[in-house]
This record gives structure tokens, sequence and C-alpha cells, in this order.
């Protein structure tokens, strides 16, 4: 008995150790983000929340988090939106190629983000040169760059929720004499509500953490969150950005705890 | 109504075409076209100084395979994709056999543990690795102070560095894809290996690996590709030494302003990519169909 125990104790060491290591490098982050010294020097000489009272005056973060949000929130409307028809489209009936068309929506997944980002570069800026008109970058590119890369997550998630629903309801609707729109919108949409809200919290963290697609399409002088930090940690590690990390460390477990409210995070995944 | 009302009802759905319209509409502009074009480009001439120089040449390709810099930042991206994906199945094993028993609290604990990490974007995740292995970084310093070494070590920009933080982000993709499989594993099947006298060595290996093979192929072929497409790991944790496929693309492109050479580096780079998991797929997947037959 007693040796079973002990057993069951060490098949466990595994477990916690690669858990630590998936999570220590997070955890250092938020470690480092009280550090009082304005280095990073390990062990600490004390801890201060200085960096965090300070955070607004460092103005070039403040825009660069600024316009991440603005591309993060329009490209998850767009998403959830095309998401949201493209599930019923897919749901409708079974037709044939459904597969094809549902694997080819996922396919920006399987390319190097950056590689599609230098591709529409590329593509836009001699189409531009045809036309005489500058197309990147700007604002519009940008979001659609988002829109690309965080409609595979909309469309797998809402596809999901959908496919769970009971569609004797909707047929009863119809029974009762609504039409095709109204069953739609008073009694399917209701029901996959959740797997919309989740779908749009995680476009958005998509979106907000995504760093290649917006290093060739964001536009001169204008920068994003993770292009702000990557160029700053590249040169200095100091208690100030990991701070600012810190902040998005927070908001993304607060979303992801939302999500699992919602629809149970371990249905998604 | 009676059943033919019913069956009416399903097929005189809204029509399906104008619902997958947005879709399919932001998938060609935004996605396939640009690549399409972009394969194009990878055929022009490479003039310095030019955006685009319109020409059918095979240089830019040959360039790459002749060229040992160029060949050796492939067969470093090859190495360290393998290296990971290993390890990462290595290390994921234990986490998701012991997630497939648990319920309730716990496993949704595990899940959001996971989950979480995971969406947080690979700078932040970077970041954490420069403070554990940079010179004055956690794992030196604790060296130094209990002793074990005297002059701190080179462990940020190596090849190995870039493997374990690799491991590290793709571990919790790779323990949700295997937990699904093993969780479908009846229970009971291991404690009849085990009650008819196998070891848990042999009960591991002749019961539930071989089940657990769905699993395998499809988590190690996903954690590979996206090993194969590490951008920003590689410029955190690399440094400007350890060039891999995608950031010596982004280089060749902004710095040397190469369009036709980036390009073609690209193509080269989904090429193998997809021949890779094509041949992974099929021949694993018929080996592992056969042995099944025969035993």
């Amino acid at each position: 008995m007693n040796k079973q125990r002990i057993q069951r104790v060490l098949s466990r060491i595994p477990v916690v150790l690669v858990m630590i290591y998936i999570l220590l490098p997070v955890v250092l982050v938020v470690w480092m983000s009280f550090f009082s010294s304005k280095m990073i020097i390990f062990p600490p000489k004390g801890y201060s929340i200085e960096w965090y009272l300070n955070l607004f005056s460092k103005r070039n973060f403040v825009s660069a988090a600024q316009l991440s949000v603005q591309v993060a929130v329009i490209a998850t409307i767009i998403s959830v939106t095309i998401g949201t028809l493209t599930s019923i489209g897919l749901n409708q009936r079974r037709f044939r190629g459904r597969e094809l068309v549902q694997t080819s929506f996922l396919a920006p997944l399987t390319i190097p983000t950056i590689v599609t980002g230098i591709a529409i570069y590329a593509t836009l800026t001699t189409i531009g040169q045809w036309v005489n008109q500058k197309l990147v970058p700007s604002m519009f590119v940008l979001i659609m760059g988002h829109v690309i890369i965080t409609i595979p997550w909309a469309i797998r998630l809402i596809n999901s929720g959908m496919s769970g629903i009971d569609r004797r309801l909707e047929e009863a609707a119809l029974n009762l004499g609504a039409n095709r729109v109204q069953a739609y919108l008073l009694v399917v949409l209701p029901q996959i509500k959740s797997s919309i809200m989740a779908a749009g919290i995680f476009t958005f963290i998509v979106s907000f953490n995504n760093l290649e697609m917006s290093l060739m399409l964001v536009g001169p002088g204008q920068s994003m969150l993770p292009i702000e930090t990557l160029n700053y940690v590249l040169w200095n590690m100091d208690p100030t950005i990991a701070a600012i990390s810190t902040l998005q460390v927070v908001m993304v477990l607060l979303l992801l705890l939302i999500v699992n409210k919602l629809v149970g995070l371990s249905n998604v995944f | 109504m009676g059943q033919h009302g019913r069956k009416r009802s399903y097929q005189d759905g809204l029509p399906v075409a104008p619902l997958l319209v947005p879709a399919a509409l932001v998938t060609s502009l935004m996605f396939l076209a640009p690549i399409l074009v972009f394969f194009r480009f990878s055929f022009y001439q490479y003039v310095p100084g030019k955006f685009m120089e319109p020409a059918w040449t095979l240089e830019n390709y040959l360039e790459f395979f002749t060229d040992p810099y160029y060949f050796h930042i492939l067969v470093r991206t090859l190495r360290i994709a393998f290296w990971a994906t290993l390890l990462t199945l290595i290390l994921a094993f234990p986490v998701a056999s012991y997630m497939a028993r648990t319920k309730g609290k716990l496993k949704s604990f595990f899940v959001i543990a996971l989950v979480f990490p995971m969406m947080l974007g690979s700078v932040i995740r970077g970041m954490g690795w420069i403070g554990l292995l940079s010179e004055a970084g956690l794992v030196n310093k604790f060296l130094l102070q209990t002793g074990l070494i005297q002059q701190s070590l080179k462990l940020i920009y190596t090849e190995n560095s870039v493997i374990f933080a690799i491991v590290s982000i793709e571990l919790p993709l790779m323990i949700l894809t295997l937990e699904t499989v093993l969780e479908s594993i009846h229970p009971d099947l291991e404690l009849a290996a085990r009650n008819l006298g196998a070891s848990a060595a042999r009960t591991f290996f002749k019961v539930k690996l071989p089940l657990a093979v769905p699993g395998i192929l499809a988590g190690t072929s996903l954690i590979f590709v996206q090993s194969m497409n590490t951008y920003s790991t590689a410029r955190m944790v690399g440094g400007p030494t350890i060039q891999m496929m995608a950031t010596s693309i982004y280089t060749e492109i902004t710095e040397l302003s190469n369009w036709p050479g980036g390009a073609a580096m690209a193509f080269i780079l989904l090429a193998i990519t997809l021949v890779i998991t094509y041949l992974y797929s099929h021949v694993l997947e018929k080996k592992y169909i056969q042995t099944m037959h025969l035993s």
C-alpha cells in the first residue's frame, strides 16, 4: 500500500516538472516586473511597483497599444461576422466539396505568417504601382491581414458550437410560421451566442498578440505592441518592459477565464 | 407535418453559396492571390536596388542550393525542428496521460494552465527565455551562486536554447492533442495487460503507445511544421547567429531588398514542409496500419 503511494507520487514528478517548464518563462516575466532596480539583476535587491506607475509616460508604448487594440477590435468584428456566416453556410446541408471548402479556409494557418505578410505587401505594392495608388501600408490592409489570420479561429470555434445545437428547434420555428431568416436570427443565433463570444475573445487575443503580420504591414512611424516590445527587448531588458508584458498576461488570463465560463475551454481544445 | 415536410425543410435551407462568399473573397484576395503572385516573383531577376525585375529564371532557387550559407540555414532549420518535435513528444506524454485520467476541477485547471501560455504570443514568452538564459540571467546566476560553475555559460544565442524555447512553446498544443486520443483509450485495457502479467513498461509499449499512434502522428506533424516556421523565438533566443528559414527570409527582404531571393526561400520552405508532412502521414500511417494487421 505504502509502496503504491510512493509510486503514485513519483509518477507525478515529471508532470509537475513539465508544467514548470511551460509556465516558468511567463512567471519570470511577472516576477521581473516587480524588481526595484532599474536593471534586472538576480536575485532582486528589493521590490517596487513604480514601473507600473510610470507606464503611461512611455508614449511610444501607449500609442502602440492603442493601435493594437484598434486593429484587434475591428479585425475581431469582421472575423466573427464572416465566421458566423460561414458556419451557417457550412451547416445548411451536406454538399459536395464541403470538407475542401472548410480546409481551404484554414489554410492560412499552415504558411508562416511572416511569408503571408511579405506576399501581401509585395503583391499590393506591385498593383499599387500599376494603378498609381499607394495601397500598402494602409490601415485597411493591416486590418485585413489580421482578419486572414483570425478567420480560421472564428470559423473553427463557431462551427463547433453550431454542430452541437438541436436542429429540431429551428424546424419547430419554421413549422410555427417563422421564415428562414427569422428562424436563424431568433432561434439559431441565440443558441450559439456563447460560441460567438468565445470566438470573439480568441480572435481578439490572436490579433492583439500577432507580431509577424504586423511587422510587414504597419505604416512608417506607426508601431504595435508586439513589435515595440520585440525591438525594445532585443536591446535592453528591464522591469518596465516586464510590467507592460505583465499587463498583457493578466488581460489574456482574464479573457480566457471568461471563455472558460462561457463554453468551457476543454470543449474548445 | 409528415416525413416529407421535414425532409423538405432541411433541403430548402438558406442558399449556401452567398453565405460562403465573404470568407471565400477574403481568403482569395488576401491569401491565395498574394501567395500565387509571390510565387511568380520567385522567378524574377534580382537587380540590387530595384524592387521587381520581371523575368523567368531559376537563378534564385539555384543560388539557394549552391550557396552554403543558405543551405546551412535550411539544414539547421530542419535539425532544430526535428529535435524540438522529438523532445516535445517525449515530454508531452506523461502530462497528457495524467490529464487523460483527471476529471472536473483539476482537469479544467490543467486546460487553462496550458491554453493560457499558448495564447500569450511568443514575444512575451521569448522575453521570459531571455531572462532565464542570458549572461546575467536566472540560470547562470543560480549556477554561479551555488558554485556549480565559476564562469557564466553561454546559454542564449545557441541552437540548443532555440530548441528548448520552441519545446516549451509547443508543449501545450502537443499535450492537448495527445490527451484527446489517450482519453479515448479505455483504462481497463491497461489494467487487463497488467493483470495478465505484463510489466508496466511492456504495458506502455505494447498497449498504450500503439493505441496513441494517431494522436502522436497528428501532434508531431503539427509541431514539426510550426517549428520549421518559427520566427520570433528564433530572433529573440537565437539572436543574429542562429538564423532559421523564417528569420532569414525576413532579413533577405527587409535588409537586402532581395525580393525574388526571399520569395524563392519562402517557397522552398513551403515545399519542404508540404513534402515532409505528406510523406510522414502517408508512409507512417500505412506502416502503422500494416503492423496493426500483422500483430
